[in-house]
């Protein structure tokens, strides 16, 4: 079924492909991220993600999951989701504001 | 004051009044009730969540009796020199003020499952719809004979929050030139596998530097630990000649600890220590068995929601819980936190109600700059929770790795406590 949809939406939005990502679902999803990849925007140890566009945010997450783009934890979680999963973190991280720069 | 007849039916119908035009206050009163018990890393992060994302429709309250929470998950680094104490303590003003937690500092002492309330040692009763146990573990100070909650200030443990890691670093700092430090770990499962060799490279590191003379002897219940290639890699290259680990195969066991003379007595050898860690095998905290949701020493769950198996409105959480192939971790109990909040969340506002998804990592630091991971990702299989992939750190890695893996771990730290209490 997700497959469906996600095809539906690509046929429908392909000038814009990130549009569809369910960004209620990547805030959910983005609980797994949060411990490493901050919430406020802080980098130490770990890039900040927050802000990015989306395009990049699924472009980045789609080259760990083919293992084109090296990091070995990066890659195990990129591997576990599947592209819904991805746009649904894009549409969510493209949505926010870092609230502090450390 | 006596009132006459006219004066009480005037009060009545004044007090009927009130509640008539009271009635909106009665609806926002009906705010469905989560109480969790344990302000750690699982209980503070459901408390957290709940709040946050309810946005204040799901009234939320954490009885948790410790005003500061210390994490046990850094503690290590503050043994080996690598933090100060006091940035490992965390408040919970962020919960209360933030998102509108009912922190309570008192203990949970009792637990009505029929009638969904709970008892505190102050004698106040609290009302829930749903109830999150997340008390961590208690210790089972006879299963090392000889060791009980007595001789944890002499031959600490260290293994709870509170004072124990603060006595356990003096003792260590104390140790006379060329003394033995002796590490018991304990036997599986146990809260935070990685924890007790991480505990010894800390000393170790510690000795390096003010001690080179001093020896550790690690006396295991086990054949193997986690991370065992990496640790013993570690502790050859960094403090050769200082480590030496025991298995039960070889030294047949503990036969006893006395805390008075410091000897810890084995079938082949009896080892007098300057300074000892004791670490007994575990349970969950003791709140969960009261609660009536222990199997033997743990807290049975369905793998998709941490839902007690034994109470369908109680969730149990963190190292409690029975969770098969995810260890009983920090990492573990926010992930579970977050799994479930969603859940309850959703049963108790109609919200969106997402399916399970578990993460882990254990990182551990050797020594300065040298640092080494562990980790997955879990999914609810039909039974039990289960790995999808996972992943750990090579023997051999460069350097620039190692360091790379420690500055990981600092940025998670800040990330987690952020998640936690901010």
């Amino acid at each position: 079924m997700a497959r469906v949809t996600a095809l539906c939406a690509f046929l429908v939005m392909a000038p814009l492909a990130h549009a569809a990502g369910d960004a209620e679902y990547g805030e959910y999803l983005s609980s797994q991220c949060v411990t490493c990849h901050q919430a406020s925007g802080a980098d130490q140890g770990i890039p900040s993600i927050i802000g990015w566009d989306a395009a990049s945010f699924a472009a980045v997450m789609h080259a760990y999951k083919s293992k084109e783009r090296v990091h070995p934890v990066m890659q195990m979680i990129a591997g576990g989701l599947d592209g819904e999963q991805i746009e649904a973190l894009a549409a969510f991280y493209a949505s926010l504001e870092p609230t502090n720069t450390q | 004051m006596t009132m006459n007849r006219r004066q009480f039916t005037s009060l009545v119908s004044a007090a009927a009044t009130a509640t008539i035009l009271a009635r909106p206050g009665l609806a926002r009163a009906a705010r469905p009730k989560v109480v969790v018990i344990g302000g750690g890393a699982g209980g503070a992060t459901a408390a957290r969540y709940l709040a946050k994302d309810s946005k204040g429709a799901i009234d939320v309250t954490l009885i948790e009796a410790s005003k500061r929470y210390y994490t046990c998950f850094f503690s290590n680094l503050y043994l080996g020199d690598f933090r100060d104490y006091a940035t490992i303590g965390h408040s919970y003003d962020g919960l209360a003020n933030n998102h509108g937690v009912n922190v309570v500092h008192d203990w949970a002492v009792g637990i009505d499952a029929a009638a969904k309330s709970v008892t505190l040692a102050s004698g106040a009763t609290i009302a829930y719809d749903h109830l999150v146990l997340s008390p961590g573990i208690d210790l089972k100070y006879d299963s090392v004979p000889g060791y009980s909650v007595e001789a944890q200030s002499k031959m600490p443990h260290a293994w709870k929050s509170g004072t124990q890691i603060q006595i356990l670093k003096a003792q260590i700092d104390a140790m006379r030139q060329g003394g033995t430090f002796v590490m018991v770990p304990p036997p599986n499962p146990f809260r935070c596998p990685p924890g007790p060799y991480e505990r010894v490279s800390m000393v170790a590191s510690v000795l390096k530097r003010k001690n080179p003379t001093a020896k550790i002897i690690v006396l295991d219940p086990k054949e193997k630990f986690s991370k065992q290639a990496l640790f013993t890699e570690g502790w050859q290259t960094h403090y050769p000649g200082m480590v030496e680990w025991i298995p039960a195969s070889i030294s047949g066991g503990i036969t006893n600890v006395n805390a008075e003379t410091m000897e810890i007595e084995t079938d082949i050898d009896t080892f007098k220590a300057d300074a000892a860690c004791v670490v007994p095998a575990q349970k969950a905290g003791r709140i969960a068995e009261i609660a009536g949701v222990l199997d033997g020493d743990w807290a049975p769950i369905d793998p998709a929601s941490m839902r007690s198996k034994a109470d369908p409105a109680i969730t149990v959480l963190g190292d409690a819980s029975v969770a098969s192939a995810m260890p009983k971790s920090g990492f573990s109990a926010n992930s579970q936190a977050k799994v479930a909040a969603n859940i309850i969340r959703s049963e108790l506002t109609d919200s969106r109600r997402f399916e399970a998804r578990y993460a882990n990592t254990c990182w551990s630091l050797i020594a300065a700059d040298d640092g080494v991971k562990v980790g997955a990702n879990y999914k609810a299989g039909e039974s039990e929770i289960e790995s999808t992939e996972s992943f750990i750190s090579k023997t051999g890695e460069s350097p620039e790795i190692r360091k790379t893996t420690y500055e990981e771990s600092e940025g998670w730290y800040a990330g987690i406590t952020a998640d936690m209490f901010g």
